[in-house]
């Protein structure tokens, strides 16, 4: 249960935006995803994963709607809105400058 | 998993929830099922699926919740308004004292709101005139009293200063004249002014219609203007009522011109202004070159010369003009009486009777705002400080400090904008009863409307009140450790710097209301004092009526008396009518002064008294004692040798003592010898704006010698004031059918119970005592409430301390009586400040007085003791009650 200490908000926002950019889903399945794609290595969602959709959807980068789920209870779907899509283009070309960068600072000589 | 879900429902319940609120836990709850029957799918058991679901989650759904506020605050608006409705829910959670704080400061901002409103619009806001404040109005006032007028100004020194004075742009004179307008049904009596034919152009306000009066117009046929109401009321708005002529007291005037409706100039306290203008006209005896005739002085002070340099100025000149009168108007009196010239602003002219009043009930006003933030503060700090379990248990599941001090900001805000709003309200409705019961028996020039910067002021004084006391709380729980206050299970006793704070609150209140309290009983004292004391004739049973007689046809003393006799006559034929007697002044009034003299040398240094006629019988009517000699009687004929009857004071004045009186000669006004047939005893009577019952020296004429008013130069007709003596009800329509049928020219203005004009005389003082009671009642509500609620919520906080202590076999008298004896040192304190406040304001207080000092002792105690009953009644109720609870039930819980 400990925290991601190492892991910036931003990035939570960016893996969240590029989950739902495949299809609309709820919270569960996002942090379920989240737990698939990056293993024990990114275990991020517990206690942020709520808090950061809200904070999405306020911003207006989430829409969000009531379906029905796959197991038949009522469940709140997010998926990504127009300006949602933006940010997450402009994030990940900013992850790719900043990744690029780090690798080549960290590159072993 | 039942249990589980049981749980966390009951935990939905316990609070309702907006839209929001119920989503996002509907939202945690689908991901906490949904994990759970994913985890019993895969053979978890129940309690390793919870736990696996709980851990998916990353917390408890309370925590999440938290944080997803948090993060979605991002917008101030949704922040505020989900604090406001957080507010609101918490302020809903305590009724109780929601509900006195809402009325506490609601009562107090509107009643300081209103009260501010209306003085604001007596004292404050400048007249309807282009620059009022350089408007000023000259009287003369005894050297005694510099700032009292004390009589008129003489005409020849509104010359004087025209012709050289360089501190004034523009100088008028004024003087009011009555006159009887009479319609085809009834006859009324009007108040107008003669005026100069600069006095409009002083004032600085065109005419509605028409023109204004010129100094042509003192040459041709009498000319008139109109006041809006005059115009409106009595000749229906009619705009070809302008070049008519219409009559006034049996005189055909032009009216050239009308004045518009914001037009009121009023002159020493008139509760309202002018009916018509007319101009002082060549011959009008008094008002020549040399004239003595009575005015005020209406000048525009110029640029940059204050009220001060040109009393100055002015009085320089008119010492100077004076001696070239025999005659001088600045030499003193006998008695050593100097008159000073006393110029004062117009505004202020218009407001000396109610000035003092307002004044009193603004300081009363906002002495229980004072007094009603502090009891909220109180009251806030006590509840905040009691909340320290809810604060800690919010803390512990990860409220952070800021967004409690949010929460409790956003309460105090929406608990002063709710009372802010009452106050509106209040202020509102307080501003309309003021107009329409018109307490002070009249209304200002200006009109009375809410004052949005009064509103303004309270309002903020309010939020800053409810945001400190809901704060500091706030600070000191969120800033102690949170744990200790949980795990004590005791809900923590308020800290000490708190209960300080509170403590110093209350004996703030009971100060003030201290204050508020001796002024109430020094005034109440004053009223009693003046209703008590002797008038010198009896008023009970007895009306007066105002009965006007024109020039025409009653042009002589004996006319006028053979209207009288009729009149007598048929109204003692009437049933229940006792005695009829007449006097050429009401009750209550000395009447205008004439020179009294022993010789036969007119100079100026006599003594001047006031000098009415009286019929026959007069004295017996009023049953003014007889002192020495005789009445007036049958004896007294038109043809009999003139005679006088003089006041005890009038007599000891004059001879020394009224056995002296008997026999010797003076002359009154004129060069008539009379004779002192007789001594009766004093009257009071009131004087223009003085709190004070007087004793003035009077010399009664019989009316059958000298039935005639003393001053009125250009008289058309004659005030008759018939006193009445009944056993029952008299109507007005009654008195005026009798009139009619001695004669029918003979009008009856109008009829007054005299009881009613003792009550009115001493209307300023009472009103202020009865106002101040009122917010004295006020205040101690307010300071008992505090005192109550303090004491209640240091029960609550100290209830198992107390319980222990009572088990242990504290006797329950003891402690109420411990309780009561803490209350009572912090009410002695309080009143400690209070009197010492109480003498500060002694020198501003005492010209409100009469008979009684600031030092009373009956009044000071009476307030103290008043105060100490309240505090240890108010702190009895609570100990008492908390004292009789079984202690097992306290301890158990």
């Amino acid at each position: 249960m400990s925290r991601p200490t190492d892991l910036v908000q931003g990035t939570l926002d960016a893996l969240i935006l590029q989950t739902l950019a495949l299809e609309p889903m709820h919270g569960l399945a996002v942090a379920q995803r989240l737990r698939a794609s990056s293993g024990d290595v990114l275990n991020v969602s517990r206690g942020s994963l709520y808090p950061a959709l809200h904070k999405l959807e306020h911003q207006g980068l989430l829409g969000a709607e009531w379906r029905l789920s796959e197991s038949g209870k009522r469940a709140k779907y997010y998926s990504l809105t127009r300006a949602g899509q933006r940010h997450l283009a402009k994030e990940q070309r900013d992850w790719q400058r900043l990744s690029a960068a780090i690798s080549m600072i960290l590159k072993p000589t | 998993m039942t249990r589980w879900h049981g749980r966390w429902s009951r935990l939905r319940d316990l609070v309702r929830r907006s839209r929001v609120e119920r989503e996002i836990d509907e939202e945690l709850t689908f991901h906490l099922e949904s994990e759970i029957e994913s985890g019993l799918q895969r053979g978890l058991t129940a309690e390793q699926a919870r736990r696996f679901a709980h851990d998916s989650l990353g917390g408890t759904p309370l925590l999440i919740r938290e944080q997803i506020h948090d993060a979605r605050s991002m917008s101030l608006t949704e922040d505020l308004r989900r604090d406001v409705r957080q507010g609101l829910r918490l302020l809903r959670r305590a009724p109780a004292i929601t509900a006195v704080v809402l009325c506490t400061l609601g009562i107090a901002i509107g009643g300081a709101v209103s009260v501010f409103s209306i003085t604001d619009a007596w004292l404050f806001r400048p007249l309807h005139f282009a620059a009022a404040d350089r408007l000023v109005v000259a009287f003369m006032a005894s050297a005694a009293r510099p700032t009292e007028p004390a009589v008129w100004m003489p005409y020849r020194t509104y010359l004087a200063w025209k012709e050289s004075a360089r501190s004034f742009s523009s100088v008028s004179a004024a003087f009011f004249r009555g006159a009887t307008w009479r319609t085809a049904s009834d006859a009324k009596s009007l108040v107008g002014m003669r005026v100069t034919p600069e006095f409009f152009t002083t004032l600085g306000v065109p005419p509605l219609r028409g023109r204004h009066l010129t100094g042509a117009d003192a040459q041709g046929p009498p000319a008139i203007v109109l006041s809006h109401g005059f115009w409106q009321r009595e000749v229906g708005g009619d705009d070809t009522v302008v070049g008519r002529t219409i009559t006034l007291s049996d005189v055909a005037y032009t009216v050239v011109g009308i004045m518009p409706a914001d037009f009121d100039v009023r002159l020493l306290d008139r509760p309202e202004g002018a009916a018509f203008w007319t101009l002082f006209r060549p011959g009008d005896p008094g008002y020549d070159p040399g004239g003595m005739g009575p005015v005020t002085i209406l000048g525009r002070l110029a640029d940059g010369v204050t009220i001060e340099a040109a009393r100055r100025e002015a009085a320089a000149i008119m010492r100077q003009s004076e001696r070239a009168y025999p005659l001088n108007f600045n030499q003193p009196d006998p008695a050593g009486n100097q008159f000073v010239v006393n110029l004062s602003s117009l505004q202020g002219d218009n407001t000396r009777t109610v000035r003092a009043t307002l004044l009193t009930v603004l300081g009363a006003a906002m002495c229980l705002l004072l007094i009603a933030s502090m009891n909220v503060g109180v009251l806030l700090l006590g509840q905040g400080l009691g909340r320290r379990n809810e604060v800690a248990v919010r803390h512990a599941i990860g409220a952070s400090r800021a967004r409690l001090m949010r929460q409790f900001l956003a309460e105090s805000l929406v608990l002063s904008a709710c009372s802010s709003l009452i106050g509106v309200g209040v202020a509102i409705a307080g501003t309309q009863m003021f107009v329409a019961w018109n307490p002070l028996g009249t209304l200002p020039a200006n009109s009375v409307h809410i004052d949005l910067r009064a509103i303004a002021v309270a309002t903020v004084a309010m939020a800053i009140t409810t945001i400190v006391a809901g704060l500091v709380p706030a600070i000191r729980l969120s800033a102690s450790g949170m744990g200790i206050t949980l795990r004590s299970g005791e809900g923590g006793r308020t800290t000490a710097p708190a209960q300080r704070t509170q403590r110093a609150m209350l004996v703030g209140q009971i100060a003030v209301s201290t204050v508020l309290l001796v002024c109430a009983a020094l005034l109440a004292r004053t009223v009693i004092g003046l209703r008590g004391e002797p008038l010198g004739f009896i008023a009970e049973r007895m009306a007066v009526a105002e009965v006007s007689l024109p020039t025409m046809p009653f042009d002589s003393s004996a006319a006028r008396n053979a209207f009288y006799t009729a009149f007598e006559e048929r109204l003692l034929a009437r049933t229940g009518i006792r005695a009829v007697a007449a006097a050429t002044v009401p009750p209550l009034t000395g009447g205008a002064v004439a020179s009294v003299r022993l010789t036969a040398d007119d100079s100026l240094s006599t003594p001047r008294m006031s000098a009415p006629s009286v019929t026959t019988g007069y004295f017996e009517t009023l049953d003014i004692p007889l002192v020495a000699g005789r009445r007036f009687d049958r004896r007294d004929t038109a043809n009999s040798a003139p005679v006088v009857v003089l006041n005890d004071r009038a007599a000891t004045r004059l001879f020394g003592d009224a056995r002296q009186a008997v026999g010797r000669r003076l002359r009154v006004g004129d060069d008539t010898w009379r004779e002192v047939v007789g001594v009766v005893g004093n009257v009071r009577t009131t004087f223009f704006n003085t709190l004070e019952w007087r004793t003035a020296a009077i010399v009664y004429r019989p009316a059958t010698q000298t039935l005639s008013a003393v001053a009125d130069p250009e008289a058309t007709q004659m005030t008759l004031w018939v006193h009445i003596r009944v056993d029952r009800a008299l109507s007005i329509a009654e008195v005026r059918d009798t009139a009619t049928v001695a004669s029918p020219r003979a009008m009856v203005l109008s009829l007054q119970p005299v009881p009613d004009m003792v009550v009115a005389a001493t209307r300023q003082p009472t009103l202020r005592m009865t106002l101040l009671l009122w917010f004295c009642g006020a205040s101690l509500l307010l300071a008992a409430i505090g005192i109550y609620g303090v004491v209640a919520q240091a029960l609550v906080q100290r209830r198992r301390e107390i319980a222990i202590r009572m088990a242990l076999g504290a006797l329950p008298g003891a402690l109420t009586i411990s309780l009561i004896r803490k209350a009572l040192v912090t009410g002695i304190v309080g009143l400690t400040i209070g009197l010492t406040l109480s003498m500060m304001l002694a020198r501003w207080l005492e010209s409100m007085l009469y008979g009684v000092h600031m030092g009373d002792a009956v009044s000071l105690a009476a307030a103290g003791l008043l105060l100490l009953t309240v505090t240890a009644i108010a702190a009895w109720l609570p100990a008492s009650r908390a004292t009789r609870t079984s202690s097992v039930h306290i301890l158990r819980a």
